[in-house]
């Protein structure tokens, strides 16, 4: 797994479904990169509903992982199968793992079956995953959310940087940030003042309200690559919030 | 993992929620408890920084304005105190106030934007003994004593309402 800074490194895609176009041209300059990101992006959630929906234990969720990046996605060329016309990109992801997953089990159970080969699968867990029965799972949703928030934090903070408005991503910080995820209250306003040099209210509102804008734009950004349109864009976003809100924790 | 992205990833998911639906408009961007801060803090900028803001080419005149009064006003509250302030730059400090106040996307708080509005409109009449609003005597009264109502206004601007009331009083709410 990658850490913040590496993934920081990495560029901002411009277009929608530009990760998933990008990995589909064959032997392209970005495609090794492109799919570094795509598996990056949706390895702690297909990791979740591995562990937590469908109840496989750990060392065995990263053996399906292993096998389904390996066997589906770079060989059988599994992101050119996507399609933006049909569907979301996560539903779609989710969906061949879970098919992956099936027929590994299949396989497996083959084997145990066949004289002299080790057990693989137990009872239960064959009983577990022969009814895979939702296609979506909330777990993979919930992680799926917190993954688009954290990296549009992420981007948040590296465009910041690179624009060296570091006074956006300060004010951002002390008065959005932390004081959501309960951290802190926000910062009040003469100390805002006081750390940043704002000359006016009128300045130090517009550093706000362009944190704030600067927000909004990177979690369209984010959802931007996988979404069909703007219109698909503000669906994922609402279904996102209501996935968050409705979760237990 | 660390840092502001990491640390999503621990966070109640009701929190992230609120995240998620973060408010990207101009309106409601500080605490009410913040006003009397907001308010100092605008009433100690510099005339020029903000009123050059409602036209580039009258950053000239302001300039020549507050030179014509010495190093005295050099602050909306040097302005609004001073014993005879320019009319012009009431008449400006309005206008600004005016704008930020009609426009939804203005950056100052409506709250602080109505104060310098109608303190703009009492100290021409107290001081200049001119009317610079075409507001009836109904309204204008009731915009002062808003005003006069806000626990976060502070003492001296305070003042200058109360000042302007009693003004008000005496001319029987008559225009001037």
């Amino acid at each position: 797994m990658l850490d913040d800074t590496c993934r920081a490194r990495l560029s901002f895609p411009s277009t929608h479904w530009s990760l998933v176009t990008r990995v589909g041209q064959p032997n392209g300059a970005g495609q090794q990169q492109a799919l570094e990101q795509l598996l990056i992006r949706y390895l702690p959630a297909l990791k979740a509903h591995l562990l937590h929906r469908r109840k496989i234990a750990s060392d065995w969720a990263a053996d399906l992982l292993q096998g389904f990046i390996t066997d589906k996605i770079l060989e059988r060329g599994l992101i050119e199968q996507a399609d933006r016309e049909k569907g979301r990109f996560r539903t779609f992801l989710l969906k061949a793992l879970d098919n992956y997953v099936v027929s590994e089990l299949r396989r497996e159970r083959a084997k145990k079956r066949s004289p002299g080969d080790a057990a693989f699968v137990t009872v239960d867990e064959a009983r577990d995953h022969d009814g895979l029965s939702p296609p979506v799972s909330d777990v993979f949703d919930l992680a799926w959310a917190r993954e688009v928030l954290a990296e549009a934090v992420r981007w948040m903070q590296v465009e910041c940087e690179k624009s060296r408005r570091t006074d956006i991503w300060g004010v951002f910080k002390c008065r959005v940030l932390d004081p959501t995820l309960g951290q802190t209250e926000p910062l009040p306003y003469e100390q805002l003042v006081e750390r940043f040099g704002f000359q006016s209210p009128t300045q130090a509102s517009n550093v706000l309200i362009t944190a704030k804008r600067m927000f909004v734009r990177m979690l369209r950004s984010v959802v931007g690559e996988y979404a069909r349109d703007e219109t698909d864009i503000d669906a994922e976003l609402e279904d996102l919030k209501r996935i968050l809100f409705e979760a237990r924790a | 993992m660390t840092g502001p992205g990491g640390r999503i990833y621990q966070s109640d998911s009701r929190r992230l929620a609120d995240l998620m639906s973060v408010d990207a408009g101009a309106e409601r961007i500080w605490r009410p408890e913040e006003l009397k801060a907001i308010l100092q803090h605008q009433l100690s900028v510099p005339i020029q920084f903000d009123l050059s803001g409602i036209d580039p080419g009258l950053a000239r005149t302001m300039g020549t304005l507050a030179a014509a009064q010495g190093l005295l006003v050099k602050s909306f509250n040097d302005l609004l105190h001073h014993p005879s302030p320019p009319l012009e730059l009431l008449q400006l400090t309005k206008q600004f106030a005016k704008s930020s106040r009609s426009h939804p996307d203005s950056p100052l708080p409506p709250e602080i934007a109505t104060v310098l509005y109608f303190a703009s409109i009492a100290v021409a009449m107290t001081r200049c003994g001119e009317r610079i609003t075409n507001l009836d005597d109904e309204t204008l009264r009731r915009g002062i004593e808003w005003v006069l109502a806000q626990p976060w206004v502070d003492d001296a601007t305070r003042g200058l309402f109360q000042e302007s009331l009693e003004r008000f009083d005496q001319l029987g709410g008559q225009s001037e």
